[in-house]
């Protein structure tokens, strides 16, 4: 997937150029604008997806074993979450968002020179286990940004309404409750996902080839990120909590991950 | 040449004496318009009547006999002397008129800038208006790329969504935090006027749980049982606190009713619940330190009516923009109705070309007999192509001079056309 990186170019400036309607459209509330934005996501999306499918089918393989892959995935994954979110209750400027933190990760995924870190084959499909363990990762991931994603507006929306500043932005947010209540359905959907992918990964560590080391910084990492987002749910199911002090927790527990995700990989052995 | 005509009386330049007089309710202006039309040189109309304007829209061949029979319609209708109404009568003709029938139906000419009702009344009146066949061609276009344009502006613009006034911005502050509000559980401070008032309204708003508070527990039961609601003592008030969402006060009192020392002991309990609580009482019920705790929305009447006031301009700002995109519209409109005038003309220029050229092919087959079917199907395909490559250019023509009558009768000479009346 990697190597056809003009294509990749290509839609990384479809998504820039549809982030940049959405701006104007969250800067002046224009109407144009997110119908443009809108369209090109939709086109950007659209391109990537038909690459995924392409080189699933036709070529067999998958390309995840690096990080810049990965991040593409995961890019994409996002996109598609928030898309569908958005079609079922929507929340506004969630797509937004989405958008941006896909972005730069796509950006990110550029600027790590993918020239050099593509594996000639990927990962040839026999590697269940192995795809599996990231698949599910990746796919947790996505929802747990989501949930970061509308912890944040919450926060934001929290702040506005506490200041009664900023009404302009204050009417245009979802309310309180709602960006609650999401931020928490999607950790719901993220953990169970974070928790099978944790398993899959210590599985495919002792039956590949490869060592596995349970004092390994990403082991210790995702195992750590685990049990806080466990914290999480049980501060939340069974003590009742809500609201701002777990929007924070959300958001920390999510920059851990973050964490996690790139700096303990660099400290590590395994694949990204 | 037909003309657009509006005569009204208006809120802001009619005395309300007037204004109360020159009404015309929704179950009879249907007839009012039909007979409107019977007044001569009358061939359309359309009558807005709503508690601000009374506003008469007619098309007319002749503007000076059509402002006539309007203001005599309304002295006959009335039974008003001309001279009592004429002076508070705002008269607009042709492209005037049309560019406030725009911007009145988009809220632009309304008390509250961007309000929806105005244009939900335009429609309603146009549906009547055809209902009693007092509109043809030209106002039904007109109505229907008005009511598209305004509609399409509030979808765009979003001019009409900021709340402006006090209990509007109170209750959309409340959705903000709690989205939906009908299963929220709002306590009332306070069992006098305001109170019952707020009662009403949340009542009106489908809120169910409410508690009302009072200094005197009789009041506050007499008042809930007439609201169906739960009452307690304002002395009492810790033991409701921690189910509470909503606190709306309104008491005569001189000192805080709720301060942040009785709330403080309550945040652990309610686990970063929101509360959201208006204080409209003055001087203030709600002590202003209960800002300082989490999860606390607290507003009083002067954070209310600075809302008020910004949403005020925001429509406003939103408004002059809207006021850019009239005119193209207004351009689209007086090319439909140069359009509208050039069509017989252009049907009779089509109706002359196309006898001619048939004329050419009968005489061609008459002159040549042993044309065959091919050869004809041929000759018929080119001959029209001639004609339309022709005429295209004078089609294109004929329809920029629609406006004038002059240049159409000219067009017409040319070409020596006679159109079917």
């Amino acid at each position: 997937m990697m190597q056809s990186m003009w294509i990749f170019e290509i839609i990384l400036f479809i998504y820039g150029l549809s982030l940049v309607f959405y701006t104007i459209d969250l800067k002046k509330n224009n109407w144009a604008a997110k119908k443009a934005a809108t369209g090109l996501l939709g086109l950007a999306w659209l391109m990537q997806s038909f690459m995924i499918v392409f080189e699933l089918i036709y070529m067999q393989r998958l390309s995840l074993l690096t990080l810049n892959e990965g991040i593409y995935i995961y890019g994409w994954i996002l996109l598609t979450i928030s898309l569908i979110m958005n079609r079922i209750f929507p929340v506004r400027f969630i797509v937004f968002f989405a958008n941006l933190f896909a972005f730069c990760m796509f950006w990110l995924a550029i600027s790590l020179h993918p020239e050099y870190q593509v594996l000639e084959k990927g990962i040839q499909l026999q590697h269940e286990i192995l795809i599996a363990h990231i698949a599910f990762t990746i796919l947790a991931y996505g929802f747990l940004t989501l949930s970061f994603l509308l912890a944040i507006m919450y926060l934001v929306q929290y702040r506005l309404l506490k200041k009664k500043k900023g009404f302009h932005w204050l009417w245009r947010l979802s309310n309180l409750s709602e960006l609650d209540t999401y931020s928490f359905s999607f950790v719901k959907l993220g953990v169970p996902f974070l928790f099978l992918g944790l398993i899959l990964g210590v599985v495919w560590g002792h039956f590949s080839n490869e060592s596995f080391y349970w004092f390994d910084m990403k082991t210790i990492g995702s195992i750590s990120v685990l049990l806080v987002y466990l914290v999480y749910l049980v501060l939340r199911w069974t003590r009742g909590y809500r609201g701002r002090s777990l929007s924070i927790l959300n958001s920390a527990t999510f920059l851990i991950l973050l964490v996690n995700f790139f700096l303990f990989n660099t400290l590590s052995n395994f694949h990204f | 040449m037909m003309h657009i005509l509006s005569a009204g009386v208006h809120y802001e330049k009619t005395p309300i004496e007037i204004r109360e007089k020159i009404v015309f309710p929704a179950d009879t202006s249907g007839e009012a318009m039909k007979e409107l039309t019977t007044f001569s040189h009358i061939h359309e109309s359309v009558i807005l009547s709503t508690c601000n304007r009374t506003e008469i829209y007619v098309s007319t061949d002749d503007v000076e006999a059509g402002f006539e029979a309007i203001e005599q319609f309304i002295s006959e209708k009335f039974s008003i002397d001309v001279t009592a109404f004429k002076p508070y009568l705002t008269y607009m003709r042709d492209e005037m008129a049309i560019l406030h029938l725009f911007r009145m139906a988009t809220g632009l000419d309304s008390l509250v800038i961007g309000e929806t009702q105005i244009l939900g009344q335009v429609k309603d009146a146009l549906s009547i208006a055809q209902n009693h066949k007092s509109t043809d061609k030209l106002f039904n276009e007109l109505f229907k790329r008005v009511i598209t344009f305004a509609k399409r502006m509030h979808k765009e613009t979003a001019v009409g969504e900021q709340a402006v006034s006090v209990s509007y911005v109170a209750v959309e502050l409340a959705r903000k935090v709690f989205g939906d509000i009908k299963d929220k559980h709002v306590l009332v401070i306070g069992a006098g006027e305001t109170g019952e008032l707020t009662l009403k309204n949340l009542q009106g708003a489908g809120v169910t749980k409410v508690t009302v508070a009072n200094r005197t527990f009789e009041k506050a039961a007499q008042l809930a049982d007439q609201y169906r609601s739960g009452a307690v003592a304002i002395n009492q008030l810790e033991g409701v606190l921690g189910e509470i969402d909503i606190v709306i006060s309104s008491t005569a009192a001189n000192d805080y009713v709720l301060t942040k020392e009785m709330i403080e002991p309550l945040q652990k309990q309610r686990k970063g619940r929101p509360l959201f609580m208006i204080d409209i009482a003055v001087p203030r019920d709600l002590d202003p330190g209960l800002e300082a705790l989490d999860d606390i929305f607290l507003y009083d009447m002067d954070d209310l009516e600075l809302i008020v006031q910004e949403n005020m301009q925001a429509r406003r700002k939103i408004a002059d923009s809207v006021e850019k995109r009239l005119f193209p519209e207004l351009a689209s409109f007086n090319n439909w109705v140069a359009m509208l005038d050039a069509v017989p003309v252009i049907k009779a220029l089509l109706k002359k070309s196309q006898s001619i050229q048939e004329q050419t092919l009968e005489s061609i087959q008459r002159k040549i007999p042993d044309l065959t079917e091919r050869e004809i199907k041929v000759l018929n395909k080119h001959t029209k192509s001639i004609v339309h490559q022709i005429l295209e250019e004078p089609i294109q023509q004929a329809k920029t001079m629609g406006r004038s009558v002059d240049d159409l009768q000219k067009f017409r000479d040319i070409f020596g056309l006679e159109e079917e009346s």
